[in-house]
């Protein structure tokens, strides 16, 4: 299995991760402090000031990123640092707070985080399982290809209709479907189902022998043209969901700021 | 006629100190010295007087090369229109009166102490003759099919006649050069250049000729020949396989064949039998016939100031007046600071180097003026292995050590050369060498000039193909070998050439030779059980294929098939010559025996898989076999977020070198369009200033000294040097962060990738991406990438 950002190093940073939190958990176990585990106890302090440079060293990944002279690591190993250590909060933030929640900033805090690290693992799942099926990368059609046929097929198949009967321009109008490329075309597949084969038979059946031949190339031109639509749309559903996520992952993460610098304020100032 | 040197009567009694024959540069400078000095002389002239200038284009510039060099004549030349030098040589001659004599000289013959001329209408005798006649009477011809229509020339006197054609011009000398130029004003012109540069070319011509070809005024086929002609169009080979050009006219400026016979009838004698091989002359230009000189292109000097000089020394010599040569002072300069000085020294390279045995005085001093002399003392290195230097060395004196690997070394002496590798382009040095002996005394040659004498003397042409076959069988092949063998071996070795995907041989053919691998690599192919071809790995140079089938006594087939990936030079080792040999020399036979058993089994053991297959194949394609640095992305990791092409264009001013999408892709493979920083580098082929360059440690580099001609653009075969303007910005301003600086726009410069070389961490590409896509490889990881076993 050749290695990605999740295995990287042979999964450095999950055993790095794991050991840390195994570390944290056994502590907690053997800790019983006068009014049971919360973050307000020396162990409960510990774990959130941990868990607060967790949350900062996953925020530098952004500018790890865009420090393209850096020669602090490579980005591919922050990446699988910034993957593994952010499921990890998950586990060590409740181990700070003794696992109480609340209807409070502090529990909001951890909801925005769990919500980021969520969108964050939706698109660690979307890296991995669609990153190679984009057809340009692999010496297929590319979108620009795949247009320009889309488009010669729908000529081809309206030469056709010139002089033709009623009925034959009935059979291209049920199935020259029009290109929609909107977003919800993109996430709703059928919009552009193949020919159906029953129905373009019944149609068949009331156009005259003269334009059987030409009305069956018709069909055959369409639902190639239907065909390719699809192709297009998935690789555009793919490249969509390959970005569509950092757009909910970013907001998020901005609010677990905004969200983490309230709940250390209440905490050191008001309690 | 305005001479009266016609009549008969008058002449067969004749008496000269001194014939001159050919008026042209060297023969009129020599009578404009005679007639200063008031020598009795003559010069026969059988056509027009610089008859080369005459046959020049109408206004075309006449150029004073070499530049450094300073002109000694009683007659006038400086750089100028044909019109005016013609008229200046006009002028002297009747200024200073000299014997000018419109006849040919048929016959020259030494009588006793005194030479008989035998001309068109009479005979003289004279003391001294010298003969400057040129290179001109001859032209070379292109031997090709169809040759014998009327659509081949071999002068062009007026270009202007020719408008709206198709014309093809053979040769890469200042003759093509000034042709295609002229031509490509009206017309559609190629030029077919059998080399890869214009070595031979002035300065000055080969930089229009570059300019003309990038600004796609001409069409130039490098590493070509013409294979045919046909009425309409003309066949040609080309590295990449055989085009066709439609064509009205062909233009062959292939140079001049020697006037051999008519030379060696008057008894001057010449160093070898070679169709290139010029007379053997003194440094007084005296041939082997004592009194009879031999001047100008004759003795390969082509350059009208050289020629002129050499008149000029001649008569000097005559006079009994010592002179030395013009480029005395420049030569001189070589040897400053070496015990024993000039004096000493000079006579040293000639007796000592026998490769330039050949040269003729002239051309060696030439060599040795742009060349540098190194005295070393023992331990000092000369070169390392795995440097990018490029310059050619011979032991003048003393010895050194080439460390072949594995602790061993070979130990050259005096005669002896290395640093041949270089010649051919920007291949890194194989070998580490070492000063071995107090003393030692190493020339080194810059690689244009051994280019030069390698395209201009057989014998050195020679003694490096049989060194290159030697140090690659040597090295590469059979390092445990004696060296009587390998040197039989060469003596019966060939050298082939195949274009790009060239089949060299065919699976199941019978083997009839091995091969080395000079230059290029090699793909190594088998039909699967399924009866498709696939690729199974590749063979760089340096290595060998075909050897299982001509160890092996009994006639055997080959077990794949193998084809040029790139352009390839190899070495043919013929089965029977390999026999015979191995049965003189049976250590070798056994450890020959079982270097080929041990591949048999990994062959044996290899795997088969169409789709690794097909990906290798594409690899080479992409010419990656050539590559020594190369960026590829894996697709089944790659999610198009381009912060690759960010990081390159944040770490390079602003433009990235790196073009993702725009590369070709197979497969799990992505070529992105950037630099692969060849092992044979195209881009190098033709840079003016020399800025494109290796670094001692592998990268293609381009200097500040680039001066944005854009030859490397177009001699790059993978589109990865763009030409950029911008001047580098002053860092960060709060004007450049609002985007309101000016941006100013810089010279033209060539920019690709330069590996980064100035970040502490090497490419910012590969450290930029987060899913670990971008990855960069040698050639030699190929056959892992496409997930092969190593064969």
């Amino acid at each position: 299995m050749q290695e990605t950002f999740i295995s990287y190093k042979r999964f450095r940073w999950l055993w790095i991760t794991a050991v840390g939190l195994l570390v944290c958990t056994t502590m907690y176990a053997l800790n019983s402090p006068v009014g049971g585990n919360n973050g307000g106890t020396a162990l409960g302090y510990a774990f959130g000031t941990i868990a607060a440079l967790g949350i900062g060293l996953l925020m530098a990944y952004a500018a790890r990123k865009r420090a393209y002279r850096s020669s602090l690591g490579t980005v591919e190993g922050w990446l699988a640092a910034h993957v593994w250590i952010g499921i990890g909060l998950i586990l060590l933030v409740p181990l700070h707070s003794g696992f109480s929640f609340g209807l409070d900033v502090h529990t909001t805090a951890y909801v925005l985080m769990v919500g980021t690290i969520a969108t964050g693992i939706w698109g660690a799942v979307n890296y991995s399982r669609l990153s190679g099926k984009i057809t340009a990368h692999r010496g297929g059609a590319t979108d620009a290809t795949m247009l320009e046929r889309i488009g010669e097929l729908g000529k081809q198949a309206e030469a056709l209709c010139a002089g033709k009967s009623e009925a034959f321009l009935q059979v291209y109008n049920a199935f020259d479907v029009p290109l929609d490329l909107s977003l919800w075309s993109i996430i709703v597949k059928e919009r552009h189902p193949s020919v159906n084969q029953k129905a373009a038979a019944v149609m068949l059946s009331v156009i005259s022998d003269a334009e059987q031949r030409d009305a069956i190339a018709m069909i055959g031109l369409l639902d190639q043209r239907l065909d390719l639509i699809r192709s297009l749309l998935e690789q555009a559903r793919i490249k969509a969901l390959l970005k569509l996520w950092l757009y909910t992952h970013i907001p998020l993460s901005c609010a677990l700021c905004v969200a983490l610098a309230i709940h250390i304020v209440v905490v050191l100032f008001y309690r | 006629m305005e001479n009266s040197g016609w009549g008969l009567a008058g002449c067969m009694s004749e008496h000269f100190e001194i014939a001159i024959i050919g008026a042209g540069p060297a023969g009129l400078a020599a009578a404009a010295s005679a007639a200063h000095h008031g020598l009795p002389h003559v010069l026969f002239e059988k056509g027009e007087i610089a008859n080369t200038i005459y046959d020049y284009q109408l206004r075309k510039h006449v150029m004073a090369e070499p530049g450094r060099l300073p002109l000694r004549a009683h007659c006038r030349f400086e750089a100028g229109s044909r019109e005016k030098i013609l008229q200046e040589y006009q002028e002297d001659l009747g200024r200073l009166k000299a014997n000018l004599r419109r006849a040919e000289v048929l016959r020259i013959e030494k009588k006793g102490e005194t030479f008989e001329v035998g001309y068109q209408g009479g005979t003289c005798t004279a003391k001294h003759v010298i003969l400057a006649i040129g290179v001109q009477g001859a032209p070379r011809k292109l031997g090709v099919p169809g040759e014998e229509q009327g659509n081949v020339a071999y002068t062009l006197s007026d270009p202007g006649a020719f408008s709206g054609k198709h014309i093809i011009v053979v040769g890469a000398g200042d003759a093509a050069i000034e042709n295609a130029l002229a031509l490509a004003e009206k017309n559609t012109v190629s030029l077919v250049n059998r080399g890869t540069e214009f070595a031979r070319a002035k300065d000055a011509n080969s930089k229009l000729i570059l300019g003309a070809i990038e600004g796609g005024k001409i069409r130039c086929f490098y590493g070509a020949t013409v294979a045919r002609i046909e009425p309409q169009s003309a066949h040609i080979n080309t590295p990449d396989g055989e085009v066709t050009v439609p064509c009205d006219h062909i233009i062959a400026r292939l140079g001049c064949v020697l006037p051999r016979k008519f030379l060696e009838t008057a008894g001057i004698t010449f160093p070898s039998p070679d169709p290139n091989a010029v007379p053997s002359v003194s440094h007084r230009y005296e041939s082997s016939v004592p009194g009879l000189y031999v001047l100008g292109a004759l003795i390969g000097y082509p350059l009208i100031k050289q020629a002129m000089n050499q008149g000029y020394e001649v008569i000097e010599h005559i006079r009994g007046e010592p002179v030395q040569p013009a480029d005395q002072p420049l030569l001189e300069e070589r040897f400053v600071g070496l015990p024993g000085g000039f004096a000493e020294n000079f006579p040293k390279i000639s007796a000592n180097l026998p490769l330039f045995k050949d040269l003729s005085a002239p051309q060696l001093r030439e060599m040795l003026i742009d060349s540098t002399l190194h005295l070393k003392e023992p331990g000092a290195v000369v070169f390392e292995r795995n440097d990018y230097t490029d310059t050619f060395f011979s032991v003048v004196s003393g010895a050194v050590e080439i460390e072949i690997g594995l602790g061993r070394t070979i130990k050259l002496g005096q005669g002896q050369f290395f640093g041949e590798m270089g010649l051919l382009s920007g291949r890194r040095r194989v070998a580490t060498v070492r000063v071995a002996a107090p003393g030692t005394l190493l020339l080194e040659t810059p690689r244009k000039q051994v280019l030069k004498l390698i395209a201009s003397v057989g014998s050195v042409k020679r003694a490096l193909d049989e060194l290159f076959m030697f140090r690659a069988l040597q090295t590469a092949v059979f390092p445990d070998t004696p060296e009587p063998f390998l040197q039989a071996l060469v003596k019966r070795a060939e050298m082939k050439s195949f274009k790009k995907g060239e089949v060299i041989f065919r699976e199941g053919d019978l083997g009839d030779a091995a091969y080395v691998i000079r230059k290029g690599s090699v793909k190594v192919s088998r039909l699967a059980p399924s009866g498709k071809d696939i690729a199974r790995t590749y063979v760089p140079a340096g290595s060998y294929i075909g050897e299982m089938a001509v160890v092996s006594e009994e006639p055997t087939p080959r077990s794949a098939t193998c084809t040029a990936a790139v352009a390839c030079d190899l070495i043919a080792l013929k089965k029977d010559d390999v026999i015979q040999l191995l049965r003189e020399f049976p250590d070798t036979r056994a450890s020959i025996h079982r270097e080929v058993d041990r591949r048999r089994v990994q062959n044996a053991m290899a795997d088969w898989s169409e789709e690794a297959g097909s990906l290798l194949d594409f690899m080479m394609q992409q010419g990656l076999s050539d590559a020594e640095n190369v960026l590829l992305i894996n697709s089944d990791l790659c999610v198009s977020c381009d912060n690759c092409e960010a990081a390159c264009a944040a770490t390079h001013n602003g433009y990235s070198r790196l073009d993702r999408k725009g590369g070709k892709s197979f497969a799990s493979i992505q070529v992105p369009i950037s630099c692969r920083h060849c092992e044979n580098p195209l881009c190098m082929t033709d840079c003016p200033p020399d800025a494109l360059t290796r670094t001692p440690s592998g990268e293609v580099i381009i200097r500040d000294s680039c001066i944005g001609c854009g030859n490397c653009v177009t001699n790059c075969p993978y589109g990865v040097i763009k030409i950029v303007y911008d001047k580098a910005s002053d860092g960060f301003s709060l004007r450049a962060l609002l985007g309101l600086a000016k941006k100013e726009k810089g010279p033209a410069k060539a920019a690709k990738c330069d590996m980064c070389a100035s970040l502490p961490g090497g490419p910012a590409c590969v450290r930029a991406c987060p899913t670990g896509a971008a990855m960069r490889v040698h050639s030699s990881k190929l056959v892992e990438i496409a997930g092969l076993k190593r064969i």
